[in-house]
């Protein structure tokens, strides 16, 4: 096991090595100079080379390119453009607040998407379960941005029981209820985005196990419902659980884009928008490859986890 | 791992159902068609397809769309671009839906609206279906260096943050209907690719493979006529899904300000100004039409590509 997950971390490497350069060359191809940003009037041509050699945008891409690795493998991922504060802690500060709308969205999509997806499976054909998948249809299509402003315009403008965006109110920052009350509608724009994926696996996964041999066999020998539920339905349906997981897992860094722009969250998602709209790239570049690596460990966390679930899942070597 | 986004679709027999659907379904086939006929492929999908009241439904629907969206210059009863009434003011006879804040008639844009969705959601999966079919031809049928090589672009592509870097590019580029198109055409080949790759590996072993290759057929033929047509099936499913994504990637863009600029009409732009709060509560005409508008087309896209996985005969997730 250990040694697979090595191989598979080398494995990784050269994947990472091509994220890096293309966002590297992405960066790169834009319009302008990074040095433009530091050149005051009273400069003479001789100060705007000299500020050019510091910023070390005299040497050729190649370079430049090793030099931005060794930079950012020590902790020095440049400076904003804008603010020209350091960019390690720009990305610092936005990334509790993200972590914290996504961790508890996820919670929330899990823990109402799995029971769902099991009453779904083991109520097929039902109502119920017609109305479940109907639902589901329904997550997947409505536009994140819309639900998120009907929201808004329902719950907080018009009924007034939510704020309308933001984190925490100023001066309130250690109320836990009016933090609660400002996480609540974000969350549910993330959460139901997540949760109708979850619930099609589910059902999916424990119809499957449901037709399986093992589950006759344990009808036959006389275990309750509930025992078979929990002991043999649910462990062998997890598998693909953990592959929904996986693909969420990544959204983690940059999934909420366009709901932390509505409601004005705080996040690595509303400074992605920022960056873009005032042309901050090494922002945007970190916040790529931070994205990238995300998604590579997901994948790997995943592999790993199917094995400890399921052994009958063995890694060679 | 699997790290394709795409739930609803799953890969697993939609060829078996095929073709055994043309020659063992005996009970269909005697209830239905006249014993001497074999059915054609087409023709089977389409009789199973009907009977799915949601997604003929749908399939109607989504025609209407297309179809106002063809009609947008009979229709409009204004120009979309022209100033034509008061400032935003509330729907009246003449304006159904109210106008916007530059005196725009909302349902004209509206109407104007749907055709960039359309050709957005189309033409960019029409681009990365056919670079996705080729690639995944050429990967799962000629294997080895070719392989492995397009294998690690896939991941390299699927590791970046879809929307996220699908954003910085247009805002690089600038954003407009055909930027946005493209850039989506040329990212989102990556789970087709894997996905055709998958079937060819699948059907590669199967005898009419190997008797066209003894009989001395090309690649060329073999590829295309026997390999191609087994395998479109679950590619078709996959599009059709494809283009509900893409219609809501491109509403979202707009939505965002970094995709159709105004004063291009579209559905996700639109939704722009009900950022503001104003806008948001007290001008709701022109916030929630588009909105509906997209959830219509997106849902009713999503439940005739579900039919259409059903009709094929791939996995009823």
């Amino acid at each position: 096991m250990g040694v697979y997950v090595l191989r598979r971390l080398v494995i990784s490497i050269p994947v990472l090595f091509l994220i890096s350069v293309g966002a590297f060359i992405l960066v790169h191809l834009t319009p302008g100079d990074p040095a433009d940003m530091y050149i005051t009037p009273d400069m003479t041509q001789a100060d705007i080379e000299l500020t050019r050699i510091s910023l070390g945008l005299d040497k050729s891409w190649v370079i430049q390119y090793f030099e931005w690795i060794k930079n950012f493998f020590s902790g020095n991922l440049g400076f904003s453009f804008t603010n020209r504060q350091p960019v390690g802690e720009i990305i610092m500060q936005r990334l509790n607040p993200t972590l914290i709308l996504m961790g508890v969205s996820l919670v929330v999509a899990y823990l109402s998407a799995i029971p769902l997806g099991i009453i779904s499976a083991l109520k097929k054909n039902s109502v119920l379960d017609r109305f479940i998948i109907g639902w589901t249809f329904f997550n997947v299509s409505f536009p994140p941005f819309f639900l998120g402003l009907a929201l808004i315009y329902v719950l907080a403008v018009q009924l007034g029981l939510f704020p309308t965006g933001g984190m925490v109110r100023l001066g309130q920052e250690n109320d836990i209820a009016s933090r609660i009350m400002h996480l609540t509608l974000p969350v549910i724009v993330m959460a139901s985005q997540f949760s109708a994926n979850m619930i099609r696996y589910v059902r999916a996964s424990v119809l499957d196990v449901l037709e399986q041999n093992y589950i006759r066999t344990a009808v036959s020998k006389g275990l309750t419902e509930w025992q078979i539920l929990f002991s043999h339905v649910f462990r062998n349906s997890l598998i693909p659980i953990v592959t929904v997981i996986g693909t969420d897992l990544p959204k983690i860094i940059g999934g909420a884009v366009i709901t932390e722009q509505i409601f004005q969250w705080p996040g690595i998602g509303s400074l992605t928008v920022a960056a873009i709209n005032s042309r901050d790239y090494p922002i945007l570049m970190t916040i790529v490859i931070l994205s990238a690596i995300a998604v590579l460990c997901a994948n790997l966390l995943v592999d790993v986890l199917y094995a400890v679930i399921d052994p009958r899942i063995r890694y060679e070597k | 791992m699997n790290t394709d986004k795409l739930v609803l679709v799953s890969n697993n027999s939609a060829f078996n159902e095929v073709t055994a659907g043309s020659f063992c379904d005996e009970h269909e086939k005697a209830r239905d068609v006249p014993e001497e006929k074999i059915e054609s492929w087409a023709s089977i999908t389409w009789r199973r397809f009907r009977r799915n009241k949601v997604a003929f439904g749908s399939l109607l629907l989504f025609a209407g769309i297309i179809l106002i969206a063809i009609l947008a210059p009979v229709i409009a009863p204004f120009n979309p671009n022209q100033t034509v009434g008061d400032f935003a003011a509330a729907p009246t006879a003449t304006h159904l839906l109210g106008t916007d804040d530059v005196g725009r008639d909302v349902l004209s844009r509206l109407i104007y609206g749907s055709r960039v969705s359309l050709i957005v959601g189309v033409g960019s999966v029409f681009i990365y279906a056919a670079i996705g079919i080729a690639l995944g031809l050429l990967s799962g049928y000629f294997g080895g260096m070719a392989d492995s090589v397009i294998m690690r672009i896939t991941e390299v592509f699927m590791a970046y943050p879809h929307f996220m870097v699908i954003m910085v590019i247009v805002s690089l580029i600038g954003p407009n209907m055909m930027t946005v198109m493209l850039v989506m055409g040329f990212m989102g080949w990556p789970p087709i690719c894997r996905l055709v790759r998958g079937e060819v590996l699948k059907v590669k072993s199967m005898d009419y493979v190997s008797s066209a290759i003894v009989t001395g057929y090309s690649p060329y033929t073999i590829v295309f006529k026997h390999i191609l047509p087994n395998v479109l099936s679950p590619i078709l499913v996959n599009a059709t899904f494809g283009i509900a994504s893409a219609i809501l990637m491109e509403a979202s863009l707009s939505f965002l300000g970094m995709g159709v600029q105004p004063p291009t009409a579209s559905w996700g732009n639109m939704l722009t100004s009900a950022q503001s709060l104003t806008t948001l509560s007290a001008e709701p005409w022109r916030w929630i039409p588009p909105g509906i508008a997209i959830l219509i087309a997106v849902l009713t896209i999503n439940f005739f590509g579900d039919g259409l996985n059903e009709a094929v005969g791939g996995d009823s997730k």
